[in-house]
């Protein structure tokens, strides 16, 4: 149509000399920034580590977690023990990994609960608006208002009576051994308000973000292109939302390890039989001066746990955030 | 500078546009009855100051206003009155019979698609092309824009491209389904001069080619004068003047148009005098002055000027003007 010989600028691309005929990825982009950050690798090591233990945990602990050794009660880490006994001559290592197993799978089903929610209810209130949003906003900011902790305690403590009874009745109607394990009730208890305290931070987070682009420039010239909202939000606000939702849940995951050990600390989320971090913390408190292991194995694991999340949640918010980096 | 042709066939044609907007300080007389025609293989050019309106009536006739504004009037893109459609009705137009370029590319592009994903959109949207026909037509628009090694350039993202590169980016996808309007929101404003040069010059070739017209919309007085047939000068929403860019510019009859083209700089320009400002601001749209908006500003202002708003009135074939003492201009 034009004579495109007099206006065809001659161009020199670096990018296209440097990778020639390489088209660029995003998800390799952000991939490459990623790994620059030494402090973010070694995180994402730590949690690929994590995962890997919590997942293989029977076959990697050396002991059963339950097992309890008359001969060796109290013993610091020695080369048998590596992290030395409890006072029921139970292996701290092996209760140390199977209490991990407990917090992944407790943390990956909060965070993918908190997840949903969140972002299901922060994007509906910021696309619909008005009273929609308006009560969304006021839902979200007076869970907020309460010390997370505090409120999963209080949600803990309310229900789990509450359910207590209600797995009870079902056992007696239904004979299923399932409603008498006691553990999956405690799991299930945690896992309901550790969700319910997370959401609303991940919903924020989402709404103001779909509320930012929404005004982005390139969604009107989409809605000047004809495209229908269903289609831009498919194709064009989700891609641009998905390095804020990853970043969230990272972090997200971090904090509901060291929440759910918060609550079995306090004896209010993970009992025994069941094996948590928090719950070794609070049973070895009281012999911190003649076995200080007791208590520093598990908290040591916690902090590395959290530590890595962080360093990951950040060198992702770089990587997949790049503008929020610049400011 | 293009002789005006004679449009056979009316692309798009404008009968007293009003759109308001409700705010909390009253109601915004934001374009206060505009009327324009393009004809098929014609620039129309769009200029005044910032406010007056000029966008406003470019997302007028997208209807891509907010919800707190109401339009009046007609928009008759091919006889049909576009305002009278429905919302459905009204996605099938844009993009496939309306398209729009916008001034930052970069803003408006998605920052996360591919490039000739972006162009392939509304070819599959609006004309359900497979993606192999899409790929196809989005690697001969990209072509056709001037863009070297399409095949390349496709699968890259907006921010590997040059502002001009972008720029033409833009104009491909709006050019996808071929338009029979194509509204051009200060396409030139974020590039520098060689590159507007080249979009210019692209925006000229597809006039040429192209059997539906365009709308530029700018402050550039001399962007206008290079590439627009005719031209319709806005102040505070309304019309002021309209015309054959030439006629309009060698003879301006509306005092505000005279300011405007005086305050660009041209070779004539005497380089020792600062450069002529017309003084004042243009008037809060909430609380209009009775009479000509222009008038507080006005050195020609008399009486009626204060007092009554002029109507636009036609001084010659296709010239119009809002003043009451045009003559004296």
């Amino acid at each position: 149509m034009i004579s495109p010989k007099g206006e065809k600028v001659t161009q020199t691309n670096n990018l296209a000399v440097s990778h020639p005929g390489k088209p660029r990825n995003l998800w390799g982009n952000a991939a490459r920034t990623f790994f620059r950050n030494k402090a973010g690798v070694v995180g994402f090591i730590i949690v690929i580590c994590l995962f890997f233990i919590a997942i293989f945990a029977p076959f990697i602990a050396p002991y059963d977690y339950s097992e309890q050794n008359y001969t060796a009660i109290l013993k610091p880490p020695t080369g048998e023990h590596l992290m030395g006994t409890d006072e029921l001559g139970r292996d701290i290592l092996s209760r140390v990994i199977i209490s991990l197993r407990t917090a992944v799978l407790v943390a990956t089903l909060i965070t993918l609960i908190a997840g949903t929610l969140g972002v299901l209810v922060g994007s509906i209130g910021a696309l619909l608006g008005g009273w929609v949003d308006l009560l969304l906003v006021w839902v979200m900011d007076a869970l907020l208002t309460i010390p997370p902790l505090l409120f999963a305690a209080f949600i803990s403590v309310a229900t789990r009576p509450l359910i207590s009874s209600l797995t009870t009745g079902l056992y007696s109607a239904t004979n299923w051994a399932v409603f008498k394990d006691t553990v999956l009730l405690d799991y299930l208890v945690v896992i309901g308000c550790l969700a319910m305290v997370s959401w609303p931070g991940i919903g924020r987070i989402v709404r103001g973000q779909v509320l930012a682009l929404r005004e982005k420039e390139f969604i009107e010239a989409e809605h000047s292109l004809g495209a229908s909202t269903w289609w831009i939000v498919r194709k064009h606000l989700v891609p641009n939302l998905l390095g804020t939702v990853i970043v969230a849940l990272s972090i997200n995951f971090g904090y509901s390890v060291l929440f759910e050990a918060s609550l079995s600390f306090l004896g209010i989320g993970i009992r025994p039989p069941g094996a948590s971090l928090g719950q070794m913390i609070s049973d070895g408190i009281g012999r911190y001066r003649s076995a200080p292991y007791l208590v520093a194995m598990p908290g040591l694991v916690l902090a590395v746990i959290v530590l890595a999340f962080n360093f990951e949640g950040d060198a992702l918010n770089d990587a997949l955030n790049p503008k929020a980096r610049q400011r | 500078m293009t002789a005006n042709k004679v449009a056979t066939k009316s692309v798009l044609e404008i009968k007293n546009l009003q759109v308001r907007f409700q705010t909390q300080e009253g109601s915004v007389p934001a374009v206060a009855g505009l009327s324009l025609r393009v004809g098929a293989g014609e620039i129309v050019g769009l200029v005044g100051e910032s406010g007056c309106g000029k966008s406003t009536t470019a997302l007028a006739i997208n209807r891509l206003l907010p919800k707190s504004s109401r339009s009046g009037g007609q928009i008759l893109l091919d006889g049909e009155d576009i305002l009278q459609l429905n919302e459905r009705e009204m996605r099938k137009l844009r993009g496939s019979r309306i398209a729009m370029v916008f001034q930052d590319a970069l803003a408006a592009l998605d920052p996360t698609m591919r490039v000739g994903q972006q162009i392939m959109e509304p070819l599959q949207q609006h004309l359900g092309m497979s993606n192999v026909q899409a790929r196809q037509r989005a690697l001969e628009l990209l072509d056709m824009v001037g863009i070297v090694d399409p095949q390349r350039r496709m699968n890259q993202y907006s921010f590997e491209f040059s502002g001009g590169m972008r720029q033409r980016v833009m104009i491909s996808i709006a050019l996808s389904c071929n338009p029979r309007l194509l509204l051009a929101d200060e396409p030139t404003t974020a590039l520098d001069v060689t590159i507007q040069r080249q979009i210019l010059n692209l925006l000229i070739g597809l006039r040429n080619s192209l059997d539906g017209g365009i709308i530029l919309i700018t402050h550039d007085v001399g962007v206008v004068s290079e590439v627009c047939d005719s031209v319709v000068v806005m102040y505070a929403g309304r019309e002021v003047e309209y015309g054959p860019t030439q006629q309009v510019f060698t003879k301006p009859r509306h005092p505000y148009t005279v300011g405007l083209l005086g305050s660009t700089l041209q070779a004539s320009t005497d380089r020792s005098q600062p450069l002529y400002a017309i003084p004042g601001l243009p008037p809060n749209l909430v609380k209009l002055p009775p009479g000509c908006p222009f008038a507080p500003r006005c050195p020609l202002a008399s009486q009626i000027c204060r007092e009554k708003d002029p109507a636009i009135q036609l001084i010659e074939t296709n010239h119009g003007v809002a003043c009451w003492n045009w003559k004296e201009v």
